[in-house]
């Protein structure tokens, strides 16, 4: 193949890569197919046997329609948000004209920029790790390309200009050195990415997992906003597994749906639509993870359960974060590696506060006692005495309406007031517990309420709260809807209520004996206080809709997703988290590292010299003696390389077959550093004269250096041609001309 | 054989590039990007064009630094047809191949002969494997004769990425020497010069091995018997021996006069002096090759400028010391004023060539006087594409 369409195919290959990792980062499937299938296609248009071209005029007008699209799609939604995907999709089809145009070096060049806009958009619209894997490829193959267009157009513009023998650019020898070329050129352009990717300043408040348009996708948050209603995609990501071990130490399954809580929220801004965890002043504590034990003790002091407690042991797949899902109620901790946890005292949230956070949590199990009593909760939250604090009423007027016109319709018979609870803790846990089950059995009425996660059709009116909307006007949404609803409206008529989000692990996997938890599994509950220090879990979602979310979108590509999640979890922890604190975190590490290394180094070659010599029995002495000859055996191999090394490099040189005698190969060691001397001394003979003929030729100013040289090179040649076996006495002649040439030749002349 | 390529003197340059000024802005501006927006993959790109960068100027580097050329027998061109200029490159690197480069001469000024209208000649190599040499050849077509100076021969490669050139001048002197241009004459022209030639080819006989009757001349010692004119001895007591001819070729002197100030030259409405005076030049170096080609033994004297006179000879060599001595006069130089004097050998056919129309009709059976102005009657339609 020419270089210059093998230049053409490598640039329809980079752009078939730039266009599959621009619609990853659109997820569209529909227009990778056909984008990158009319790119495809015009290869065989343009380089088939027709060879045909698109004419300058078709292509002219082709242009235009690409450019009006560009400004309608810009006319219809002009949201700077949407900006890059235009001028991504501009530049697909742009680069899809290209290639179907007649081409020079310069157009390639023209296409390589095209592709590079196309990635550079994608970029800026997802973090996804297949979308990094295409980046990778597409920026190692770029500069590859780049490499071949240059060289293109050098032959291109050779082939009207000039000519040479520099040889064709074809063939295994030229490819041999292109690609070590190439491969240099790639691992200097990877490292350096790699130091600047280290030490590039990011901004500490920046969240670099948090993804850039392309719309949302079902996972956990840790603040729920019902501002935004669009379609949320249901990722079949596994994001870990867990096991529910029971004291016997066997992997058990649960009675009911699982839920690991992740954030609880209890305060709603009316102004932003959004729930965020209450604020106050701190109720965290930290706790240090013992590995000698096999159980940290989240509470001090420790709890002494009076009911079944399970071990819940999770490993993370390919989510990257701080926060340590647990279902209620957590009473001890324990990783494989020191790290410190913090546990919030209102909430009973644990999340990893450790400095160090290049490493995230890989795995940590959790003590879990699923029925706590006081003797459990009250060291755990704190011991609190006194009177239990209400949270604040919902703050919307209409959703008490709705509340105290279901509460009549809903409760049978006579249900506790609100001063009567208050006066009795008992009377109001009961009450707590009536309201909510009632509103949430409402709630999960099908036939009323329907869950889904497309919510383009969930049309606000201005002023409105999208809980009213959800209640009153639409009663359709997913998750966080029914659980803000409920909350809603248990606040409303003063039954203490909050929305917790986590995953609920439901996918048992009976060969494994554990739960498989998806991104698709993140959910949105409600705790409703029913004692002193207990909250007890509400779902208001239909429990049908959970369950067919966990059955749908299940595929045999599921059974070997956990590949791509093992690489998506280093992606996630390693990469994409990668920010300013754990920038912060590695330089620290690695100025302690470096700190005292001497002293280190120093202790590490005493320790191993004193092993050795425990090992040998030796004494002081005996060691030092034995090292000093291991030194002497490793300077005496190093020397012999070296001398095999450069015989070898003499023999390849002048020509010598293997069984030539040492002698012989001696000879021309000295006739080849000759010739070397004579180089240095800017004086070599053409490609085509022997050197006994270069030396000849010069003039009379040498004589005496050509005097010397002379026999060495007849020595030589005697050897090498006519089978002559040198004496030590003509080897010990030829040395002594040797260095008197060299003396001589360092002279000026 | 000097090897010039260790001593001379290398001057590196940096260039970047329109796409490299892109690529750097388009680099600056993903920067910003990644440093005001929490996308770790827009780090991961920026680093990679940062590296890019580096590495393009490493590789380059690297590809150059023990590249070493020289000039292969810089001989001669002729004005208006295609000639090449060779170089020899060498890469001493052990490891690394040498690609995508270009050579190209570097005039240091314009008044070199450069201004003689030569485009800066270019070579290009593919690739030089690691301590290997490869011959590259520039095309080069000058549009008039003269000496030009060759000073540095500047190699340089975009490679890898095609954003930074980077260039190594190596100052190399040498002069390349543009002959004139060569018309092809008319046949008739060149008849009747070979009809003159021969005409006045008897009063050029001279003795020799030929076989016609010269003459009987008195014997001298060392003379062969077979010689001997048995029939004057007939009728004398003296020895005479019998002398045959050889046939010599016929002797063309060219001489150019240039010895006119050039506002004394006649030119025609619109025509410059110098270009009257290179018109001469070009009109001797045409007569002088067709000449050559016709078997002359051809001289030339030039007249009014300072230059060697070269005596009637055939052969090629005396043709190349004709085309050099034409190529090295020097139009702007002084004159002096002496006019071409007529022949004193009998033996030869002159043709003085002036610049502009010819002074004096001097057309005798010796000598032939033309104008410059003649040159567009002389040539051959060959070069309009018949015979």
């Amino acid at each position: 193949m020419s270089l210059g369409r093998r230049v053409r195919l490598e640039v329809l290959i980079l752009a078939v890569l730039a266009i599959a990792a621009f619609c990853v980062s659109q997820r569209s499937f529909g227009m990778f197919l056909f984008a990158s299938g009319l790119a495809i296609l015009s290869w065989y248009v343009t380089e088939g046997p027709r060879g045909r071209r698109l004419p300058k005029w078709l292509s002219l007008a082709t242009l235009g329609v690409i450019v009006a699209n560009a400004c309608w799609e810009w006319f219809l939604r002009p949201d700077p948000s949407e900006a890059m995907s235009i001028l991504g999709r501009f530049s697909m089809w742009l680069t899809v004209l290209k290639l179907y145009e007649s081409r020079g070096a310069r157009d390639d060049a023209q296409l390589l920029a095209l592709t590079a806009v196309l990635v550079i958009s994608g970029t800026l619209e997802t973090i996804d790790l297949l979308f990094a894997v295409l980046l990778v490829a597409y920026g190692l193959d770029v500069m590859r390309v780049a490499m071949l267009i240059e060289l293109a157009s050098v032959a291109a513009s050779a082939s009207v200009g000039s000519a040479a023998d520099g040889g064709p650019a074809s063939g295994r020898r030229f490819t041999r050195s292109l690609r070590r070329t190439v491969g240099f050129t790639l691992a200097g352009a990877t490292v350096t990415a790699m130091v600047v990717f280290a030490v590039f300043p990011r901004r500490l408040d920046a969240d670099p997992r948090r993804p850039f348009g392309g719309g949302p996708v079902s996972g956990f948050v840790d603040e729920v906003d019902l501002f935004s209603g669009e379609r949320i995609t249901e990722s079949r990501r596994e994001v870990f597994s867990v096991r529910w071990i029971d004291r016997q130490g066997e992997s058990v399954r649960f009675p009911q749906p699982m839920l690991l809580r992740g954030a609880v929220m209890d305060r709603y801004q009316v102004v932003s639509n959004r729930w965020i965890p209450a604020r106050g002043p701190s109720q965290a504590r930290t706790v240090t993870v013992r590995e000698d034990l096999p159980m940290t003790p989240l509470s001090i002091p420790s709890v002494r359960p009076r009911s079944e407690t399970y071990r819940q042991q999770v490993e993370m797949r390919s989510m990257s974060t701080a926060t340590a899902f647990a279902a209620f109620a957590p009473i001890g901790v324990h990783t494989e590696e020191r790290r410190t946890f913090a546990i919030d005292e209102r909430t009973l949230v644990v999340r990893e506060i450790g400095l160090d956070r290049v490493s995230r949590l890989q795995s940590y199990e959790v003590q879990i006692e699923p029925y706590p009593g006081p003797e459990t909760l009250a060291p755990l939250l704190g011991r609190r005495g006194g009177a239990v604090p209400s949270l604040p009423e919902f703050p919307i007027p209409e959703i008490r309406e709705i509340a105290l016109e279901l509460l009549s319709d809903l409760v049978d018979g006579e249900l506790p007031t609100a001063d009567q609870a208050r006066a009795d803790p008992e009377v109001r846990w009961e009450r707590n517990r009536i309201v909510s089950r009632a509103f949430a059995s409402w709630l999960q009425d099908t036939a009323r309420f329907r869950y889904t996660t497309d919510l383009r059709d969930f049309i606000r009116l201005d002023g409105e709260d999208p809980i009213v909307a959800f209640l009153q006007r639409h009663r359709f949404g997913h998750c966080e809807y029914f659980a803000s609803a409920l909350v809603a409206l248990c606040r409303s008529v003063g039954v203490d209520a909050r929305l917790v989000t986590g995953f609920v692990a439901m996918e048992w996997d009976p060969g494994t004996r554990q739960y498989l938890v998806r991104e698709s599994n993140a959910h949105a509950w409600v705790e409703v206080r029913t004692g002193r220090f207990l909250w007890s879990s509400i779902d208001p979602t239909p429990p049908e809709s959970l369950e067919s979310i966990a059955s749908s979108g299940r595929g045999w590509f599921d059974r070997f997703r956990w590949i791509y999640d093992r690489a998506e979890l280093f992606w996630s922890s390693r990469v994409i988290s990668y920010d300013g604190a754990v920038q912060a975190s590695l330089a620290e590490r690695l100025g302690r590292e470096f700190e005292g290394a001497g002293d280190r180094v120093a202790a590490w070659l005493d320790d191993g010299r004193s092993r050795l010599a425990q090992r040998l029995s030796l004494g002081r002495t005996a060691t030092v003696w034995f090292l000093a000859v291991s030194a002497t055996l490793m300077a005496g191999a190093a020397a012999g390389a070296l001398v095999l090394r450069r015989r070898r490099r003499v023999r390849r040189r002048s020509g010598l077959p293997r069984s030539a005698p040492a002698a012989s190969l001696e000879a021309a060691s000295v006739h080849l550093e000759t010739m070397d001397l004579w180089d240095r001394a800017g004086l070599a003979p053409a490609s085509w004269q022997p050197p006994r003929a270069f030396l000849q030729s010069l003039g009379a100013s040498w004589s005496e250096a050509v005097a010397l040289s002379l026999p060495i090179v007849d020595l030589h040649y005697r050897s090498r041609f006519a089978g002559e076996v040198p004496t030590t006495t003509q080897l010990g002649d030829v040395r002594q001309r040797l260095e008197r040439l060299r003396i001589l030749l360092r002279r000026p002349h | 054989m000097r090897r010039p390529v260790g001593r001379t003197r290398i001057r590196y340059r940096y260039r970047i590039r329109f796409a490299g000024l892109l690529y750097l802005a388009m680099t600056l501006l993903l920067g910003v990007a990644a440093a005001t927006r929490p996308n770790n993959l827009l780090v991961w790109i920026f680093g990679v064009m940062l590296g890019a960068i580096l590495v393009s100027g490493v590789v380059s580097g690297f590809m150059l630094m023990r590249l070493e050329v020289r000039r292969v027998d810089v001989g001669t061109a002729i004005a208006g047809r295609t000639s090449r200029l060779r170089y020899e490159l060498t890469n001493r690197s052990r490891f690394w191949s040498a690609f995508a480069l270009w050579i190209r001469e570097h005039p240091v000024g314009k008044m070199d002969g450069w201004e003689h209208g030569l485009e800066t000649p270019q070579a290009h190599v593919m690739q030089i494997p690691p301590g290997e040499s490869v011959r590259a050849e520039a095309w080069i077509e000058p549009r008039r004769r003269g000496a030009v100076r060759l000073r540095e021969v500047a190699v340089s490669t975009r490679f890898p990425f095609g954003l930074l050139e980077k260039v190594l001048r190596h100052e190399l002197p040498a002069t390349l020497l543009v002959h004139p241009k060569v018309h092809p004459l008319r046949r008739d022209l060149l008849d009747a010069l070979r009809g003159r030639a021969e005409g006045i080819s008897d009063l050029g006989r001279r003795a020799g091995a030929g076989g016609e009757f010269l003459g009987v001349r008195e014997y001298r010692p060392g003379d062969s018997l077979r010689r001997l004119a048995w029939k004057r001895l007939a009728g004398t007591s003296r020895l005479a021996v019998v002398e045959r001819s050889s046939g010599g070729p016929p002797r063309l002197r060219l001489v150019l006069d240039l010895g006119r100030r050039p506002e004394e030259i006649r030119t025609r409405a619109g025509e410059d002096a110098r270009d009257a005076e290179e018109r001469a030049i070009e009109l001797v170096a045409s007569i002088a090759s067709a000449a050559g080609e016709l078997g002359f033994e051809t001289g030339l004297e030039i007249v009014g400028v300072e230059a060697r006179r070269i005596e009637p000879r055939s052969g090629r060599r005396v043709l190349e010391r004709i085309m050099d001595a034409l190529a090295r006069i020097d139009l702007t130089a002084p004159r002096t004023r002496v006019a071409a004097g007529a022949s004193s050998n009998v033996r030869e056919v002159r043709v003085v060539v002036e610049p502009g129309e010819a002074t004096t009709l001097d057309a005798t059976e010796r000598s032939w006087r033309f104008g410059s102005g003649r040159l567009d009657a002389f040539v051959a339609d060959a070069e309009a594409g018949t015979t």
